[in-house]
């Protein structure tokens, strides 16, 4: 059924028949105001615009404060779900020494330590233990201030349902990374498909928890992503 | 979704005596209304904001095919697959088929209203495919059995209790009162089906030409789930979804959520470009975009109602305007409803005659072209719908009693002794008028017609300036 190239013809035919402006691209003005801030001012924005969206802000001075929050988030998650986590084998987190506190408390880790697999039989399985961990913890690669925004990118170390499937997210940012705005973000991503290729094939924006209110408007946190989300800011030491 | 837009005198009767949905309305009027002004009010120039959004949209539609070449060049070294669809039948298929050929049992669905447009899940459900909706508002009316009423609250005209009696029914839940349980109930249902689903349909809020990205907006993060879990992704979008880069797309990310439910940013945004990488652990193995014309392609090529094309799906003009706001969605008697429907509806369905008490349903007061983030001029194009309705006969069959009727008011309009004659003629006739249109007098007419009044003044003052 695919037609090949019979709908750009017509689309073309369509604007000959109507008049067809030269073709020049928009010019983008810089409709966003932000100047440049520094990393504490950043770093407050992001925290109250999250915030503001229910999401926990933890800030660390270090690997060791980092992994002290971390414990404390474990210790709440109730019943036997707090038994497994599923925390992504990324550099960042081993920086933070997470794998030893998980160990230490008698948490499971449900994503296999090393090479995640990345054919779709062993995938299945993956989600299978994504959904019953209790809680996914991840790196964030990217904050943005101006709407206290996660960014996620996916790579073969991080996958992109441990920040969807269990009920809690737990995310470390480092605090360097915070972004003024969206309009940042999107000039720092592939711009062609050559250069995405060798780069993430989702990046995932992340705004406050799962919600829906399509129930007689009635805000409710947690639909199908996590109703719980923190975010532990790690400061370099 | 078969259409019905021919009712909508009856249908909107039937609203207006539904103390539920004005319930439900009256909700949209004072919440999303407020939230939406509420969000444009903090932003810096919103004002410059939505110009230059405007012009986006402009730019893409004046060069549509190009971008949409761009596009699929940019998609297809990703490693996904474009597959042009001439109309609804033609994108049934390409799904179909593609189901077919990898065996697919379980779909997991998006909210998307192109996939209502075309009737994909119908399609699918003959060949005995299940397919599932996802977002809570989608999935109510299924189960229901009914049509979206709101773009971006479709469940919006159900009250809790109905959807705790309609998952009782339905799926042997306990009676529910809270939202809350009945959300965590259809997420627990909900979650067997993602896991199981070997294929995901989601719509495409917009798509990156420079990119070849598909850019998806939610809240709930069942389009996430959609898009991450299954083997196989098919994004079903009309032709017109394309900007050009990035950039564009900032400029456009920072209104729609904005216009639609009066956030800054929606809580998921996913930026996808092409199926999963091979090393990375989860993602779609294959991705597949599939771009619908169904008669978009025609309004480009139409002047006068190019710029319906601009409509980025937010809602805003539907949580604004006065008659939507009492007869709600399924009054329209198609997928798109409110004032932009009525822009849309009757150039995309196939028989547009069946469509042409949609431009009549509006009281041109203005107030979608105000909310309209890409600065639509809505109540341009009803009139120039309604003019298209009177003088094409493409439109439908003119009514020739109409016509005439207008023929004649138009002469002795035009014609000052005519317009004098004909009046003379029907004050003899007063007496007969009044009983018979009213039954009690109409006032007496004034002694000096205001058009002479209005002359003599405009005489007086002539004359007073030139002395």
């Amino acid at each position: 059924v695919s037609d090949g190239k019979l709908i750009p013809s017509r689309i073309r035919e369509a604007l000959c028949k109507a008049p067809r402006p030269l073709m020049n691209p928009p010019v983008y003005n810089g409709l966003v105001s932000g100047s440049v801030l520094d990393t504490a001012e950043l770093t407050r924005t992001f925290r109250e615009e999250a915030e503001a969206q229910a999401v926990q802000v933890h800030e660390a001075s270090g690997p060791e404060e980092a992994t002290l929050i971390l414990r404390d988030i474990l210790k709440e998650l109730k019943g036997l779900n707090g038994k497994s986590v599923f925390a992504s084998s990324d550099v960042v987190l081993e920086h933070a020494g997470i794998p030893d506190v998980l160990e230490e408390l008698g948490i499971h880790n449900l994503c296999p330590a090393s090479g995640l697999p990345g054919e779709s039989p062993g995938r299945a399985a993956l989600m299978e233990s994504a959904a019953l961990a209790g809680a996914g913890i991840t790196r964030a690669d990217f904050g943005l201030a101006d709407t206290g925004t996660l960014v996620l990118l996916s790579s073969p170390q991080n996958s992109r349902a441990a920040s969807l499937l269990p009920p809690v997210h737990v995310a470390l940012l480092p605090a360097n990374r915070i972004l003024p705005h969206l309009p940042a973000l999107l000039n720092l991503l592939p711009q062609g498909p050559k250069e995405a290729l060798d780069r993430a094939s989702a990046v995932t924006l992340i705004t406050g928890t799962s919600k829906t209110a399509d129930i007689e408007l009635t805000l409710v946190r947690g639909v199908h992503g996590p109703g719980q989300v923190h975010v532990i800011l790690l400061y370099p030491v | 979704m078969k259409p019905s837009c021919e009712l909508f005198d009856t249908l909107s009767r039937k609203a207006l005596e539904d103390p539920h949905l004005q319930e439900a309305l009256r909700g949209i009027d004072k919440r999303l209304r407020a939230m939406r002004d509420e969000a444009f009010q903090e932003l810096p120039d919103a004002e410059g904001l939505r110009n230059q959004a405007r012009r986006i949209r402009d730019h893409v539609l004046d060069n549509l095919d190009t971008y949409l070449e761009r596009l699929e060049e940019n998609v297809t070294r990703l490693g996904g697959t474009v597959h042009w669809a001439e109309d609804a039948a033609s994108a049934r298929k390409v799904v179909e088929d593609l189901a077919v050929s990898r065996g697919v049992n379980s779909v997991v669905k998006g909210k998307s209203m192109v996939s209502e447009e075309i009737g994909l899940n119908e399609g699918l459900e003959a060949l005995g495919i299940d397919v599932v909706e996802t977002d809570l508002g989608e999935f109510i009316i299924q189960l229901a059995g009914e049509t979206p009423s709101h773009i971006v609250g479709p469940a919006i005209h159900k009250t809790r209790r109905q959807i705790a009696e309609l998952f009782h029914r339905e799926l042997g839940a306990p009676l529910m009162d809270e939202p809350e349980d009945m959300t965590r109930f259809a997420r627990e249902t909900l979650r067997k089906r993602f896991l199981g689903a070997d294929m995901g349909i989601t719509g495409a809020n917009f798509l990156v030409a420079s990119a070849g990205a598909v850019v998806l907006f939610e809240n709930e993060g069942n389009i996430r789930l959609s898009t991450t879990l299954p083997p196989v992704h098919v994004a079903v979008t009309g032709i017109e979804k394309v900007v050009p880069t990035w950039e564009d797309l900032s400029v456009l990310m920072q209104l729609l959520p904005r216009s639609a439910t009066g956030q800054k940013l929606s809580t998921y945004v996913s930026l996808l470009m092409g199926p999963k990488r091979k090393m990375e652990p989860d993602g779609a193995d294959e991705f597949h975009l599939v771009l619908l014309d169904n008669g978009r392609s025609r309004i480009l090529g139409d002047g006068e109602f190019r710029e319906s094309l601009r409509c980025i799906r937010c809602g805003a003009c539907l949580n604004t305007c006065p008659v939507y706001l009492k007869v709600g969605g399924h009054a329209y008697g198609w997928v798109y409803s409110g004032p932009i429907g009525s822009v849309l509806t009757p150039q995309l369905i196939q028989d547009p005659h069946s469509a042409s008490a949609l431009p009549y349903a509006t009281t041109l007061c203005g107030a979608c072209a105000e909310v309209c983030p890409v600065k639509i001029d809505i109540p341009r194009i009803l009139t120039a719908l309604r003019r298209r309705y009177a003088e094409d006969p493409a439109w439908g069959p003119a009514s020739w009693t109409e016509r005439g009727i207008f023929y004649l008011a138009g002469t002795i309009l035009g014609d000052r002794r005519l317009y004098e004659t004909t009046g003379r003629i029907a004050r003899m006739f007063r007496p007969v008028l009044e009983s018979r249109l009213t039954g009690s007098p109409f006032p007496p007419p004034a002694k000096t017609p205001f058009r002479h009044s209005r002359a003599a003044t405009a005489q007086t003052e002539k004359g007073g300036e030139s002395e």
